[in-house]
């Protein structure tokens, strides 16, 4: 089961997870502020933000390096 | 699964039997109404009131939990294009071919690579994808990225690997010298960008000659992409040519140029 998100829509997802995007294009978390890092612990931009993964909101970056990861982590 | 939430806020979801839902298997949560077919259901978000929208809120963190990923459109797109084209056979005989014989790391870099490789063939969009490994992986990204998509793996560093073990007292850590040599220097080949002027084509043709004639190569094949590119190759070559006599064949294929000097005085 996968469900696909049109990217004008990613601040609506992150929103339902608590989380916003900073005045800097980052994403953060809504109640701390506190940056969201990926599972490797580098910041998100909004521009770059591919997803969450299955099980403990693993937050994912879209450039092809981590869209590698995530393919061969998920197989 | 549960869907009766779905079927709560999508009234006419009802139309629909049990089998549907059974083998749902995807849902797009996208700007604009789109059809579904008969797995998957395409959800018009701007559309929803906001209760709608709280409704579908709620229950993202629920399928997630459930194992469900979130995706973004376009992340899934390329996702499923990696997959295909990193499993065509030309892209598996490499990759099976050098695990286990260069740094992981490179390996890695090595699947983006053939990565663009693939999308440069069928046409597709390469410069952010190069943007991505050499921001990721620095100049040895940068390197190993060229070398790969002028298939130099297949006809260099597989062969030298070949020849090497042939060889007596032949060990992985001497092949691993003469491979980090030809990603520091790759000194047989030379990448011509867009944005080099003729001074640096020039100053950069000298150098990988003067490499190349040390390590007692014979040949250095000049990589460009577009006419303007070969317009100020060739004019460099003529320059240096009076200098240092060459043979030089031109191949040319589409977009992509190779020009290929064999030095005749070299040692």
């Amino acid at each position: 089961m996968l469900i696909t998100f049109h990217k004008k829509l990613a601040e609506e997802i992150l929103k339902a997870f608590g989380k916003k995007v900073d005045t800097q294009g980052c994403l953060v978390e809504t109640e701390t502020s506190q940056k969201v890092l990926t599972s490797k612990g580098e910041e998100i931009n909004i521009n770059e933000f591919g997803g969450i993964t299955k099980g403990s909101q693993i937050y994912l970056k879209s450039d092809i390096v981590s869209l590698i990861n995530f393919v061969e982590e998920d197989q | 699964m549960n869907w009766d939430w779905l079927i709560k806020l999508f009234p006419k979801l009802k139309k629909l039997n049990l089998e549907f839902f059974k083998n749902l298997t995807f849902i797009h949560i996208g700007p604009k109404i789109k059809y579904t077919d008969k797995r998957s259901l395409k959800i018009n978000f701007n559309k929803l009131s906001p209760k709608e929208k709280k409704t579908i809120s709620n229950k993202l963190p629920k399928l997630l939990e459930s194992g469900v990923d979130i995706l973004e459109e376009k992340f899934k797109e390329t996702a499923d294009d990696y997959k295909e084209k990193i499993q065509s056979a030309s892209n598996q005989k490499v990759l099976e071919y050098f695990k286990g014989k260069i740094p992981d790391n490179d390996i890695s870099i090595l699947k983006a690579s053939l990565y663009l490789k693939s999308v440069f063939e069928s046409d597709g969009e390469t410069k952010l994808i190069k943007s991505n490994i050499v921001n990721r992986y620095g100049v040895r990204g940068r390197h190993i990225c060229n070398l790969c998509t002028a298939g130099y793996f297949e006809t260099w560093i597989r062969p030298a690997y070949e020849e090497m073990s042939q060889l007596s007292g032949f060990t992985l850590g001497k092949f691993l010298k003469v491979y980090e040599e030809i990603v520091e220097f790759y000194p047989f080949a030379l990448f011509v960008h867009g944005r080099m002027s003729e001074r640096e084509i020039k100053q950069s043709i000298e150098e990988k000659i003067k490499i190349a004639k040390k390590y007692g190569i014979k040949t250095l094949n000049i990589h460009g992409i577009g006419s303007s590119n070969l317009k100020k190759i060739r004019k460099v070559i003529d320059e240096i040519e009076i200098e240092d006599k060459f043979d030089r064949r031109v191949e040319k294929e589409g977009n992509v140029i190779v020009i290929k000097l064999t030095f005749k005085n070299s040692s």
